[in-house]
């Protein structure tokens, strides 16, 4: 009896850690942008209209088949309200990849963004990946920013920019799947960087082109 | 900063209950799948070794796979050689189709691992966070449960919460880290700036970026313009000195220790100068205490026998002979074999047996193989290993032409005597027949990181036991609800050398190492060299104070150390400055009872280090589970130096310091005053790793 349980549990958890790797993601932004709504669309495919603010931190786990890979996602889901600062802070420095939130009915929100983006440089690895995302594109009649003021912010901070709706679910995958791969880009460089025989390729020919340029200069 | 971990914690005490239950719900969740990652990275750790573990008994001038020992040819199938290894290796096991960049499985999986674990991140990480093993949520979980909730505090305003937050990581970044050191007005400088706009130079951004947390009172992450100065970092010599007051309180936290010409290593050496220091308030060794004769030292000093017989033993001098030959150790065996009166299952003797291998290794040929049956009981919670019988063995005495064979199994790590079972000895034959069953209770979750080793010995009279063989067998890929009867075939013991002791998985050790330069040192608060002072004196010892640089050690924490005992250990660290041959760097932390996690934050403070000695010196640090009554046992360590291999122009073959061990030593000379965190992977063995 004992032994049946247990290999039931068993086989369970193997099919549940069936996965390559684990990948962890914070989405943050300013309270009430739809950060909760934009993971249940991408995790559960639901949405409710109705707002409830998030207790201090919560996460998802998703996995998702990219490049021929099974990649697990955790994805955190943050508080925006101020007064959980403290705890969602601490999780910065766990995620390799953001979805920095927005809401284009919201200026203020909006303006926020470059505050986050300097939370992310502080708190977290220094290739993190960012996303911007502006949220509730459905709701185009409330539009107060455009989408050219998103596209030129996501320019001037590195980061790359969607426009999405969770209640129409609109670029809610793509969002997701474009910071993975982009999170599978810094990995390999990070694993390239590490593997000598293969920076050795890499690093000749910018070493030789270098030393070229100072001399041009040297005219005195 | 970093040296004040240990009061990291967030004030949550603004938190409702409900919130309190919901995070910690959210929390928990978290752990469940941060356990079941951690397994499965054991688990792809442990394929590694396994790997490793195959290829470590070919020999390079044989043609035959590196990996799988398949033969080779010399036209056909002539194999492959790694780019990364240069081992010679057959198509099978070649991971990439040949070409410039041919890997072999091993390199392959290596590299493979550093993706599939994550460590690729943490390496990344690492680069700008020393203190990056912290796992937030644990951060977040014990302040919240140290912080008694407060229900009416939800709309107080934040001030309170903002002034008395810590945020140490806000200083840990490099960044800050250096202007704290060299230019705290920068740093208010940037408090005063007005921010919001994006025009802040990018070095300024870290700094920029406290803006946000110290004004949670308003409503939006922006506007630095009402901030005050930030307190933390202009508190960090007073918390260290706190700290540092702390342990010279409950623990001696300093040795002068005089970095010494001598490169012999002779750890049988009695010493005197160590009456039980630092464990004092441990029960446990009060308890010890009350045996006659077993005292802490003592039996602490056993362990640095055997250990250094193991370093012997890889140098092939026969250990068991330079242990006995110092009175110390004879005094130690006389006591030991009292409580036992089978003297080969006194402690001392299980460990000389793994550790050092008394009997003769060399001496008899390994042949013939042994038929096991092993089993796993749920309801039990117990391994059974059926030892049925052996065909074939060597001869185990030529001259008398007898073999006396019994079998002898350790569950791996687990080298000490509760570990070790024994089969009757089976006179006179070369094919006996046990039908013994040697039984351990261990859970399956366990069972899963052990190793199952299996040897067959030659019993004789007079104690030259010797070796027939050996298997090992791993649990970690075994469906526990089967059966095995198999054959093994015995093999000769391997000079476990090859298997690189860094993947032998051993849990993690996070330090945080620091060097204070001479001319900074002499500014030392007068009060706390006193304390020094005093205790040195209760030491009786003469006292020159500390001149010249001061290397701070601080030992924070381990993960995933092996438990040796019902599911966890009670470690504890001991740390020695090298070269050491008076035994006057010994440090050593609390025990740390019942845990595999263990949480020390010990600081051992290294004085009279000039900056030239830095290149010459090596701190040591072992990992040791605390057994009351018998000798502890040794749960991985680590060497931080330069790793040059010499010592003042000697060499030395503890001077073996690599990867991030070096990497930190490095980082720790170049950032002279800047505490230096890192996590390293535990070695397995303190043995002289091979070098090529």
């Amino acid at each position: 009896m004992a032994s049946a349980t247990d290999n039931r549990y068993g086989q369970k958890e193997s099919s549940d850690q069936n996965f390559d790797y684990m990948f962890k993601i914070l989405i943050i932004g300013n309270s009430s942008v739809g950060k909760t709504s934009f993971l249940f669309r991408y995790a559960d495919d639901s949405f409710t209209p109705a707002f409830v603010s998030t207790v201090g931190i919560d996460f998802k786990v998703k996995t998702i088949y990219r490049n021929d890979k099974r990649i697990k996602l955790q994805i955190w889901d943050t508080a925006g309200q101020e007064r959980y600062r403290t705890i969602t802070t601490a999780y910065y420095r766990g995620a390799m990849g953001f979805i920095l939130m927005y809401d284009i009915t919201n200026e203020e929100s909006f303006a926020a963004v470059q505050d986050w983006s300097t939370q992310i440089k502080t708190y977290s690895w220094d290739n993190a990946q960012v996303l911007l995302v502006g949220n509730k594109c459905d709701m185009e009649d409330e539009r107060v920013v455009a989408s050219e003021r998103g596209r030129q912010l996501s320019e001037h901070l590195g980061f790359e920019y969607f426009e999405a709706s969770a209640k129409d679910n609109i670029n809610v995958k793509q969002t997701f799947e474009r910071l993975v791969d982009i999170i599978c880009e810094k990995m390999s460089e990070s694993l390239d960087a590490a593997d000598p025989a293969v920076t050795g390729a890499k690093q000749g020919p910018q070493l030789t082109e270098q030393p070229a340029a100072p001399h041009q200069d040297c005219a005195c | 900063m970093v040296m004040a971990k240990k009061t990291e914690s967030l004030n949550l005490s603004f938190l409702l209950e409900h919130e309190r239950q919901m995070i910690l719900n959210v929390l928990q969740k978290d752990e469940k799948l941060r356990k079941r990652e951690e397994k499965r990275i054991r688990k792809l750790k442990n394929e590694l070794l396994e790997l490793k573990r195959a290829g470590r008994r070919s020999s390079a001038d044989q043609r035959e796979c590196a990996i799988c020992l398949r033969a080779l040819g010399l036209i056909l199938q002539r194999g492959n050689v790694c780019s990364n290894c240069q081992r010679r290796i057959c198509n099978f096991c070649t991971a990439t189709p040949t070409g410039s960049s041919c890997k072999c499985t091993v390199c392959a999986k290596t590299a493979e691992l550093k993706v599939v674990t994550g460590e690729w991140f943490l390496e990344e990480r690492s680069k700008r966070f020393q203190s990056a093993t912290v796992p937030s949520c644990d951060v977040v979980k014990q302040s919240i449960l140290s912080s008694p909730p407060d229900g009416g505090s939800a709309n107080r305003p934040l001030e309170m919460e903002r002034s008395s937050t810590p945020k140490s990581e806000r200083s840990v970044t490099p960044q800050s880290q250096k202007s704290t050191g060299k230019n705290r007005k920068g740093k208010r400088a940037v408090a005063v700036e007005p921010s919001g706009l994006p025009t802040v130079p990018n070095n300024m951004r870290a700094q920029m970026a406290k803006t946000p947390t110290q004004t949670e009172a308003r409503n939006r992450p922006d506007g630095a313009e009402s901030v005050s100065s930030i307190q933390s970092s202009d508190s960090v010599p007073e918390k260290m000195a706190d700290g540092r007051r702390q342990t010279d309180s409950s623990t001696p936290s300093i040795a002068v220790s005089r970095a010494s010409l001598s490169s012999d290593r002779s750890r049988s050496e009695v010493d005197l100068s160590n009456p039980g220091e630092g464990l004092s308030e441990d029960p446990l060794i009060s308890r010890c205490r009350s045996v006659p004769g077993l005292n802490d030292g003592d039996s602490d000093e056993d362990i640095d026998a055997v250990l250094s017989a193991h370093y012997k033993t890889n140098r092939s001098v026969c250990s068991a002979q330079s242990m006995s030959s110092t009175p110390a150790s004879e005094r130690k065996w006389g006591f030991l074999n009292v409580p036992d009166s089978d003297a080969d299952t006194t402690s001392i003797n299980s460990l000389m047996s793994v550790y050092s291998e008394t009997g003769d290794y060399g001496s008899v040929r390994v042949s013939g193989e042994i038929l096991l049956n092993i089993s796993y009981s749920y309801k039990t919670g117990a391994l059974n290993v059926l030892v049925r019988e052996c065909r074939c063995l060597a001869t185990g005495d030529e001259r008398r032409q007898r073999t006396d064979a019994y079998v002898k199994t350790y569950l791996l790590p687990d080298k000490s005597r509760q570990s070790k079972r024994k089969t009757s000895i089976k006179s006179n034959s070369t094919n006996p027949v046990f039908n013994e069953n040697l039984r351990y209770v261990v859970s399956h979750s366990q069972l899963e990181t052990r190793t199952l080793q299996v040897s067959v010995w030659h019993h004789d009279r007079f104690g030259h036991n010797n070796f027939l063989g050996e298997t090992e067998l791993t649990f970690d890929s075994w469906e526990f609800d089967t059966q095995i009867e198999e054959w093994f075939a015995l093999q000769p013991r391997i000079e476990s050398d090859y298997v690189d002791s860094v993947m032998h998985y051993k849990g993690e050790l996070t330090v945080v190492l620091k060097y204070i330069p001479a001319e900074r040192n002499v500014s030392l608060p007068l009060d706390q060299v006193q304390v020094k002072k005093g205790f040195l004196k209760g030491k009786k010892k003469t006292i020159t104070l500390p001149k010249g640089g001061m290397v701070e050690l601080l030992v924070k924490e381990a993960k995933n150390l092996t438990a040796v005992k019902g599911g966890s250990s009670d470690p504890f660290v001991k740390g020695y400055l090298l070269p050491d041959d008076k035994k006057s760097t010994k440090h050593k932390t609390a025990v740390v009872k019942r845990s595999v996690n263990p949480r020390w934050n010990h600081t051992f403070t290294y004085c009279g280090l000039q900056h030239s000695d830095l290149d010459s010196v090596c701190l040591e640090l072992t990992v040791w589970d605390r057994e009351p009554f018998a000798s502890n046992v040794f749960l991985g360590g680590v060497r931080l130096g330069a790793g040059t291999g010499l010592s003042y122009g000697k060499e030395v073959d503890w001077n073996d310091a690599y990867g991030e061990e070096q990497r930190l030593w490095q980082r720790m000379i170049d950032n002279p005053e800047v505490p230096q965190e890192c996590t390293l992977m535990l070695r397995s063995s303190m043995a002289r790793r091979k070098t090529d």
